[in-house]
Parts: structure tokens; C-alpha cells; sequence
């Protein structure tokens, strides 16, 4: 309708035309003509315009009245001042799951944000932030349209992260800062926090005590530019049961195996003395037990299942019975293979797998393979290769490579090793006596080409005169975890007589897994790529140490293989907030990679090129559960990646009136509610649009009056 | 004036008629048979002065006693040759030629008969008539005489001319009544649409000289009345100007512009002495030759 508005050109257009019809007729007396021209043009010309101007405005004015302006009445009252901004801090952290009697806390916030929208007057306009880790400004630039605001609202949605708080009100303050800009005669701005109060939220760990002043004297200010309102959702004796950790035993598992999920389960506040705890493999029940949690103590559940079959298995922990059902399920992943082919490059071949145990790997591939003669169905399968046959292999059919003692690479083999890192697999290094470290340095770390680094260390001299002992540096890397209190494998006092010394490279992600006595690194490791390369400065057979024929030969080697498959990305179990993503070869030129969120439509994502390799990254990681990334052809494969939930919101205590009062101190002055009370009636100023109708009719008809009276006037002069 | 005779002036009448002589001799008769005496009048025979031969003169008058001495030739002047000298100025510039719609013919048209009438009537009383027509130059120069035949010479002049270009009617009557040696009537017909100021400084300059002047104000009635109801575009005939205007809107000032100028030549001609007859060209011609007569009678 208000394209009608265009008409208003019209007056203007008939009178350019009118200009154009005109008689001609030869002149004498032109000096009286241009004489009375010069008195009367000026006053002419500005009669002519009011005219036409009062004629456009009328045309206007009937084009706003049969548009039924329903969105008008903020227009006046925007125009008659006295408006308020109203900002609306949503906290969608995982714990406003929690279930009430009627609906759950995060739908009780946004029904009582809509009842603030709807009862606002007309005028007033509205900022919507979502508070949640990380925190999410949904409208910063002010929005007077209700409708709009109420849209807006309706399609938020409760996420299972935390709440950051410190960085809402970072988000506050920029949309106080866009609001100063963009919105003329603000009367004040009210902050209105819907919110359940959880301590965990709204009580900050800072890092540093200045952090948290600084915090302090932030919240103050923004306290004194605003009116500070918290409507407070939360129930002061609320229960929670939650999964808070879920781990795979096995760091990896073949075809045949069974694998062991622990879950970790946890009753904040009561005890429930019979819980249900179910494993889903692939959205099927696979197993179901009844725990008994005492009250806000950790309880561990192991429960099992088979892979019979290779492949992706999606194993979900669930339990129930409670009010918060966001934090009863925790998911992870778990690819099964038929069986995790080893290659093993030896240096020093001891030219065929005799039971000699002549050559480097020898040694290595029994401790992979140690009861190869007891059952087939190990998972773990070597192959010794000699130094030159490493490129005629197929690289990506083995799940870890060990190079044992091998001398030097060529810059092609350092290429195949370079790709097999970047798509995954798992790279040993053991040196000895052939290693030429110069070889090593320049084509392997990095010293010719930086960008194709594989080694997380630079080889230095070999040390023969090597002290006793090794430090596990507290046994922090995981892979040796698996000797935590088992002093009785050997490992401390494993022999060693030769080694290289190792130089970490600097601002790497290398890290020191296991030391010598005088604080040498024995074991260093890093991810490159999807990858992990792993370097033992010492050989893999009994040439430079007695590590072999010590007990704790097998299971280090098995600790590392296990370590070296899993890979840096399967290693760590990912959270909601934390970004997912991919590299794969440049190579095998992919199209978009089709995402599906557990929630929500699938997202089509272009992997971006980096450093000669396609990457994709995706970050609106909200929502816990299963996040598949399919890759289109060549690769044709799919990627799934397990997000779950913030366990720390699983815990409900919340903070008191009186706590939050006592913990902001007097800087910080806020209303506090549990309902909105502070908002009256409907105000008076939100006109019906029929009223509006009537009043632009009225304009309308004193400007046909006015018109009238103005072409009256003007014909009289003319006549 | 009793009504039949009212055909004699009327210029939708006399614009059907072709021809100056016609024209002039329907005008004078008509007015004629209205008089109830005869202007006729005698004259002296007096000799004043020699003037140099000029192509065109009477070779009657050649005084061959003074060829005979000089070797030149000289014409004899007289005190008064006739009664009366009648000088007939008429504005032949481009403005003269403008006709609306409510006129049955321009206002040069108009000028031209009542030039050609005067001349009739002057010359059929025995005086002297000559002609001059100008725009910003003097375009005919006629010099007076009294014979019947010179009224074809007049007629001529008047004939052969048409309005064109721009006026500078002050500097052509200095100049004239520098050349206008003998005291006369002059007789100019014109718009005055110039400068009034210099006009009537101009005009002045003939009183000086001792000469009677007769205006005779030559308007067309849309000129007067601004009579135009819708947008028109107006172009100069002397300037190159076009003005498009809403008449309704500007008429009263016009009005109150032209009445002024009229009310500013009136009062010059009142201040010096002379005549002012404002004539349109829609209207009979007899005012024009009644006031002729008038100051014919006074002189």
C-alpha cells in the first residue's frame, strides 16, 4: 500500500506538463511584461509550490490512512520522545532446561520476555542478547517493531553450554555503545536478565584477582548507564542426575572387540538409590543397568558392547528420571576396523621376519604382535619392510608407520610421510647408529622446509655415557598413563646406553612424554596434521638400550601405537562451544562439505585452502549430540563427531537474592523480581491502528480545506 | 459623429479597402462632409533664404540669377510657402507591426492610414506635407510640399516600407528637429514603446525649435487590456526574449505598468506643450483627425 506513496509525485508532474501547453503570440510592449514579471514571479512561484506541496502531502496522507498503520503509534510516540530501551539478556546456559510444572525455565524466560515486549509502550525499543558461553548478541541495533521483537524471540533456542557472564556484559556494553548512536531522546535503558541465577554462571573464576576488580568496576559502570532488572527463574532446591564424563577404555578397537564405555553419572542434591544408565549404539538400545548414586558424588558405570562388524559406531550414554533431561546423554565415537595394519621400516633388515631378532624392528613388531602364536584375532598386525621399499607402498592401508633406524629420506618419501601425517595416520621415529642426523634436521625438522616439518625435535649429538633412570614427568601424557602405580613393569628403570639428544622445536606443539634421569627427553611427541608423530631417541632394538628385553618393552610400545593411531582429534573429547573441523588434501579437491547438527537443518560448508590442504572449520557447536560432516565425491566418506554437553551446568545451585547483593556489593544496584512487576498495565500511548486511520483522515480533510481556501486565493489574484 | 458616418473610420471597413489612396481618401471625405466650414486658407508668397538643390526639388524654384553668378544651383526659400508645414513622423520599427487577435489590423497598418489621410488632408487644404519613417535609423525621408502630386510621393514612402527593426525613437527626433529648419507640425505616430524619458527630452527638443507636436499613440487593445486567459509564451519583436507567463496572474501588474508609462508620456506632453491622442487600432480613426484639425484651427 505505502507504494502508493509514489503518487504523491503527481501534482508536480501534471504541473511540469501543464508547462508544456502553452500558446504563442509575438509581443511588443516586453518591457511592461518582463517589468510586471520581475514583481510578481517571486510570490508566484512560492504560491505555486505551497500549492502543490499542500496537494503531495494530501495524497500522502490518504496513502498512510488506507495503509492502516499499525506500526505508527512507535512512530508518534517516537516523535513525542519519552522512550525507553529496553535491553532483554536471555540466559540459555544448559541448566534453564530445567523442567517446571507447567514448562521449562528457558520457555518461562521467553514467555515473560514476550509479556515485557507486548506490555512495553509504544516507542520503546528493544536490544535481545543471549547469555551463554560463548554469549551471543541476537539484536544489537535497537528495534522499535514489537512484531519483529517477538519473531526474533520465539526462534531462540536454549543451548547446553554454560553462561559467560563476563562476556555478556562485554556484549551489553556494545550495544549500549550502537544504542547511543542510533537511537535520538533516550529517556533510559533497563537491563533485564531472565535467569535461573546458577552459581556456575554467575559467579566468574577469573584467572587473576585484577581481572575480577576489573570485572567489578565494569559491571558498576554498566549498572550506573542502566537500569539493572533480574527476574529470577530458578528453584533454590533443585535436583539434578547427570552423565558429566564418558570415556572409551580401549584407545582403539577392531572388528571382534568389545568396546568399554565409562560413564561417569552424578546426583546433584539427592541420592537416588536406583538410576537407570542405558548404552545406544547406533540409536539402538545396546545394554541398560540400575546404579545407585549418593548424593554429589562422581559414580563410575562401565558398560560394554561388541563391534562384531568394521566401522562407525555411535555409542550414547543415557539416563533419565529427572527434571533436566539436557545433561542426561553423553555421545562419543568410535571407528572399528577389522584389524590396524602396522607398517615398520627397518633400517636394519634383518632380511626376512625369522624369529632371529637381528633387525631393528624385530623386536618392535613382537611387542606389537606378542601373542601372535595364541590367537588371530589380535588387531594389531605388522609388516617389516626394508628402508626402500617404503614408497612402493600404499601408505594410507596402514594405521601407524614405525621407521626403525633409518638412515635418511629422500624428499619424495618425506612427501608420501608428509601426507599420510595430514590425513591422519601415525608416524613412530626410533633412530640408531644409521640415522644421520643432518639428513633428519634438514628434511624431517623442518631446517630447509619449515612448512613441512614432521619431527617435533631436532637431533643432536648421540650420548653414550647415559645416566640411570627415566622420569615419567609425573605420568601426565597419556600414553603413560598405563603405568601410573605400576612400578613393577620397569619403566623407570628401563636401560638405556645411547641416545640422541633431542631439541624440542620451539613454539611447537611438541611435548615431552618421558625423560632421562638428567632431564634429556627420551619420548617427544606432537600432532602435525590429523596426525601424530612420535620420536624415541633411542633404537627400537637392543643396539643402544635393554628396553626390549624389559618388561615394559611391550606395553610402551603398545601405549604408543595406541596413542599414535587414535590421533590428535579422536583423542579428546569435544564440548559444546568448541569448534569442529577437518583438512584434507588439496589433492582430492572437495566440494562443500554437508554438516548435520544433531538439531537443525543440515549447512553446506567450502573448505577453505591452507597451506596447500582444504580445511573446514564450524563453530556454532551449541547443541550436544552427534555433528555428521559428509564429504562429496572423490572422498565420499563421512566424519562424525561427538559434541557434549557443559558438565559444570549439571550442578543447579544458584545463588540468592541476598549472595548476589553480598557478592556485587553496593556498586552494582539491581532490581530484583520473580515475576515482572515492575511493568504495569498496557501503556495508554499503544493507539489501535484504527485510531491512527482516523487521525491521518482528519490531516487529510484540513488539507483539502486548506487547499481549497490556497486555490481560492490564488484564482482571485489571477482574475 | 452621426452613425452612418461611422463607416468612413471604421478599421474593420478600411482594412478591406486596398491601397493607401483609398484608404486616405475614405478617411478625409467621410470626415469632410462632417465639417460644417471650410478649412481652406490663402497664402503669402515671401522670400526668407537659398538652400542648396537637392535631387527631387521643384526646378521652379532654381533661382538661376545666383546659377548664373555661382555656377551652382540654389532653390528660394520662402517665409511661408503654404499655412502650414506638416511634418508626419511615423514609426516604422518592428513593434508597430504586432496585431492580436481583437484588432482588424497592426498598428502599423493603422499608422499608415491615418499618415496617408493626414497627408491627403493636409495637401487638399493646400499646405505642406512631408514624411518621415524611422526605426532606429530615419528609413524615408520626404521632404514637405504642397503639391497635389506630392501626395503620391508620400503614399509611396509610406507603401514601400515595412516594420522591422528596433526603435531608438529619442536620438531620430533630435536629429530630426535639428533638420526640421522650417517651424511646422509634427505629427508622430508611433507606440512610444522606448525610453520615455529620453522621448520626451526628445520631444522637447522639437518645442524648442519652435515646432508644434502632436503624439499620436498607436495601441493595440490586448496590448492595453492584457486580455489572455491561459499560459502563453510571449516572444519580443524588438527583443530576443521569450517569456512564458501565467497572464491571469500577471495581468494586474502589467496593467499597472502600461498605465503608468501612459500616465508618465501624458504628463511630458502636458509639461511641454504638446498634443497627446491616443488611438487603437480597433477603434475609428476620426479622434486622430480631429485632433489634427483642432490645432490646425488654433495655428
Amino acid at each position: 500500500m505505502l507504494g502508493w506513496l509514489i503518487s504523491a509525485a503527481a501534482p508536480w508532474l501534471i504541473h511540469l506538463w501543464t508547462r508544456r501547453r502553452y500558446r504563442r503570440t509575438p509581443w511588443a510592449a516586453m518591457d511592461y511584461l518582463l517589468a510586471a514579471l520581475r514583481e510578481t514571479q517571486p510570490r508566484l512561484r512560492l504560491e505555486e509550490w505551497t500549492l502543490l506541496a499542500i496537494r503531495s502531502a494530501l495524497i500522502v496522507v490518504v496513502v498512510l490512512a488506507l495503509a492502516e498503520p499499525f506500526q505508527t503509534p512507535q512512530l508518534l510516540a517516537q516523535l513525542t520522545g519519552q522512550r525507553v530501551h529496553r535491553i532483554l539478556v536471555l540466559d540459555a546456559s544448559l541448566s534453564m532446561g530445567y523442567q517446571l510444572p507447567q514448562q521449562s525455565r528457558w520457555a518461562l524466560a521467553k514467555q515473560l520476555a514476550a509479556q515485557l515486549i507486548r506490555r512495553s509502550a509504544a516507542g520503546d525499543s528493544f536490544s535481545l542478547i543471549l547469555m551463554a558461553d560463548p554469549p551471543q548478541v541476537m539484536v544489537g541495533t535497537p528495534v522499535f517493531d514489537q512484531t519483529e521483537m517477538l519473531r526474533e524471540l520465539e526462534e531462540l533456542r536454549l543451548r547446553h553450554t554454560s553462561a559467560d557472564l563476563p562476556a555478556t556484559v562485554e556484549c551489553l556494553e556494545r550495544v549500549l555503545e550502537a544504542a547511543s548512536h542510533h537511537v535520538a531522546q533516550l529517556e533510559r535503558t533497563e537491563v533485564y536478565f531472565f535467569t535461573d541465577l546458577g552459581r556456575v554462571g554467575w559467579v566468574p573464576q577469573f584467572p587473576q584477582p585484577e581481572d575480577q576488580q576489573r570485572f567489578q568496576q565494569r559491571f558498576s559502570r554498566l549498572a550506573h548507564q542502566a537500569r539493572l532488572i533480574l527476574i529470577d527463574l530458578g528453584q533454590p532446591a533443585a535436583s539434578n542426575v547427570a552423565v558429566t564424563q564418558l570415556r572409551l577404555l580401549e584407545p582403539y578397537s577392531a572388528a571382534g572387540q568389545t568396546i568399554h564405555i565409562e560413564a561417569i553419572l552424578q546426583s546433584f542434591g539427592q541420592e537416588q538409590p536406583a538410576q537407570p544408565v542405558e548404552l545406544w549404539v547406533n540409536g539402538q538400545l545396546a545394554k541398560k543397568t540400575i546404579v545407585h548414586l549418593p548424593p554429589d558424588k562422581p559414580v563410575p558405570v562401565v558398560l560394554e558392547c561388541l563391534a562384531d562388524l568394521p566401522g562407525q559406531y555411535l555409542l550414547e550414554i543415557r539416563t533419565s528420571g529427572d527434571l533436566l533431561p539436557q545433561d542426561n546423554r553423553r555421545f562419543a565415537v568410535r571407528n572399528v576396523k577389522p584389524v590396524f595394519r602396522i607398517l615398520c621400516v627397518d633400517g636394519t633388515p634383518s632380511g626376512a621376519w625369522s624369529g632371529r631378532l637381528e633387525g631393528a624392528a624385530d623386536f618392535l613388531a613382537l611387542a606389537l604382535q606378542p601373542a601372535q602364536q595364541a590367537t588371530a584375532a589380535l588387531p594389531l598386525q605388522p609388516e617389516i619392510v626394508p628402508e626402500n621399499a617404503l614408497p612402493e607402498r600404499t601408505l594410507a592401508d596402514y594405521d601407524c608407520i614405525f621407521l626403525c633406524n633409518v638412515g635418511q629420506l629422500t624428499r619424495s618419501e618425506v612427501r608420501l610421510l608428509d601426507n599420510y601425517l595430514q590425513r591422519g595416520g601415525g608416524l613412530v621415529f626410533f633412530l640408531g647408529d644409521r640415522v644421520q642426523p643432518e639428513a633428519y634436521n634438514r628434511l624431517l625438522a623442518g631446517t630447509e622446509t619449515p612448512e613441512h616439518r614432521i619431527l617435533p625435535a631436532r637431533l643432536g649429538q648421540i650420548v653414550s655415557q647415559s645416566p640411570a633412570g627415566l622420569d615419567p614427568l609425573e605420568y601426565r601424557h597419556p600414553i603413560l598413563w598405563a603405568f601410573r602405580g605400576e612400578q613393577r613393569a620397569g619403566l623407570l628403570t628401563s636401560p638405556i646406553f645411547q641416545y640422541f639428544q633431542l631439541q624440542p622445536i620451539a613454539h611447537s606443539k611438541a611435548q615431552v612424554v618421558l625423560t632421562l634421569s638428567n632431564g634429556d627427553p627420551l619420548i617427544i611427541e606432537e600432532p602435525i596434521g590429523q596426525g601424530r608423530v612420535i620420536l624415541v631417541a633411542t633404537s627400537a632394538d637392543t643396539r643402544w638400550n635393554a628396553m626390549p628385553v624389559w618388561p615394559s618393552y611391550v606395553p610402551l610400545i603398545q601405549e604408543i601405537t595406541a596413542y599414535a593411531i587414535s590421533g590428535p582429534r579422536r583423542q579428546a573429547e569435544l564440548r559444546v562451544g568448541q569448534s569442529i573441523g577437518a583438512t584434507v588434501p588439496a589433492t582430492e579437491a572437495v566440494g562443500a562439505v554437508r554438516l548435520t547438527p544433531p538439531e537443525g537443518q543440515p549447512v553446506e560448508l567450502r573448505p577453505r585452502l591452507e597451506a596447500g590442504s582444504l580445511s573446514w572449520n564450524y563453530t556454532e557447536t551449541f547443541w550436544s549430540g552427534f555433528y555428521v560432516a559428509e564429504y562429496p565425491s572423490p572422498l565420499n566418506r563421512q566424519d562424525v563427531f561427538a559434541v557434549n554437553p557443559d558438565p559444570t551446568e549439571s550442578d543447579l545451585t544458584k545463588l540468592s537474592e541476598a549472595q548476589l547483593r553480598q557478592l556485587w556489593g553496593p556498586e552494582v544496584p539491581f532490581e530484583y523480581q520473580t515475576e515482572l512487576e515492575s511493568l504495569g498495565p498496557p501503556p495508554p500511548t499503544a493507539l489501535p491502528p484504527q485510531r491512527l486511520t482516523q487521525f491521518f483522515l482528519h490531516v487529510a480533510l484540513g488539507l483539502v480545506v486548506l487547499e481549497s481556501i490556497f486555490a481560492w486565493r490564488m484564482g482571485k489574484t489571477r482574475d | 459623429m452621426e452613425p452612418n458616418r461611422q463607416k468612413y473610420f471604421d478599421p474593420r471597413v478600411l482594412a478591406r479597402l486596398k491601397g493607401l489612396v483609398l484608404r486616405a481618401r475614405r478617411i478625409v471625405e467621410g470626415y469632410m462632409t462632417g465639417l460644417h466650414r471650410s478649412p481652406y486658407r490663402g497664402f503669402s508668397i515671401e522670400f526668407a533664404e537659398h538652400r542648396e538643390y537637392a535631387p527631387g526639388d521643384d526646378l521652379r524654384y532654381v533661382d538661376w540669377k545666383v546659377f548664373a553668378r555661382t555656377d551652382k544651383f540654389y532653390l528660394k526659400q520662402f517665409e511661408a510657402e503654404t499655412n502650414l508645414v506638416c511634418y508626419l513622423v511615423v514609426d516604422a520599427s518592428r513593434s508597430m507591426s504586432f496585431q492580436s487577435s481583437l484588432a482588424p489590423w497592426s498598428k502599423w497598418e493603422h499608422a499608415q492610414a491615418l499618415a496617408a489621410a493626414l497627408a491627403y488632408l493636409v495637401l487638399a487644404q493646400q499646405d505642406s506635407v512631408g514624411l518621415v519613417t524611422f526605426d532606429h535609423t530615419i528609413r524615408t525621408f520626404v521632404r514637405p510640399g504642397s503639391h497635389p502630386s506630392h501626395l503620391k510621393e508620400i503614399l509611396t514612402g509610406l507603401e514601400q516600407i515595412q516594420p522591422e527593426g528596433k526603435t531608438q525613437m529619442a536620438q531620430i527626433l533630435h536629429e530630426l528637429a535639428e533638420r526640421f529648419v522650417r517651424r511646422g507640425l509634427v505629427l508622430i505616430l508611433s507606440d512610444f514603446f522606448d525610453n520615455l524619458e529620453e522621448l520626451i527630452r526628445a520631444l522637447a527638443h522639437f518645442r524648442h525649435r519652435r515646432h508644434d507636436v502632436i503624439l499620436m499613440q498607436v495601441l493595440d487593445r490586448a496590448e492595453e487590456e492584457f486580455p489572455f486567459q491561459q499560459l502563453t509564451l510571449f516572444e519580443g519583436l524588438e527583443v530576443p526574449q521569450r517569456v512564458l507567463a501565467d497572464t491571469r496572474a500577471l495581468r494586474a501588474a502589467y496593467v499597472r505598468h502600461f498605465q503608468s508609462a501612459l500616465r508618465q508620456l501624458q504628463r511630458g506632453c502636458r509639461e511641454h506643450g504638446i498634443e497627446y491622442v491616443r488611438l487603437r487600432t480597433d477603434r475609428p480613426v476620426d479622434a486622430a483627425l480631429r485632433t489634427f484639425l483642432s490645432t490646425r484651427k488654433v495655428k
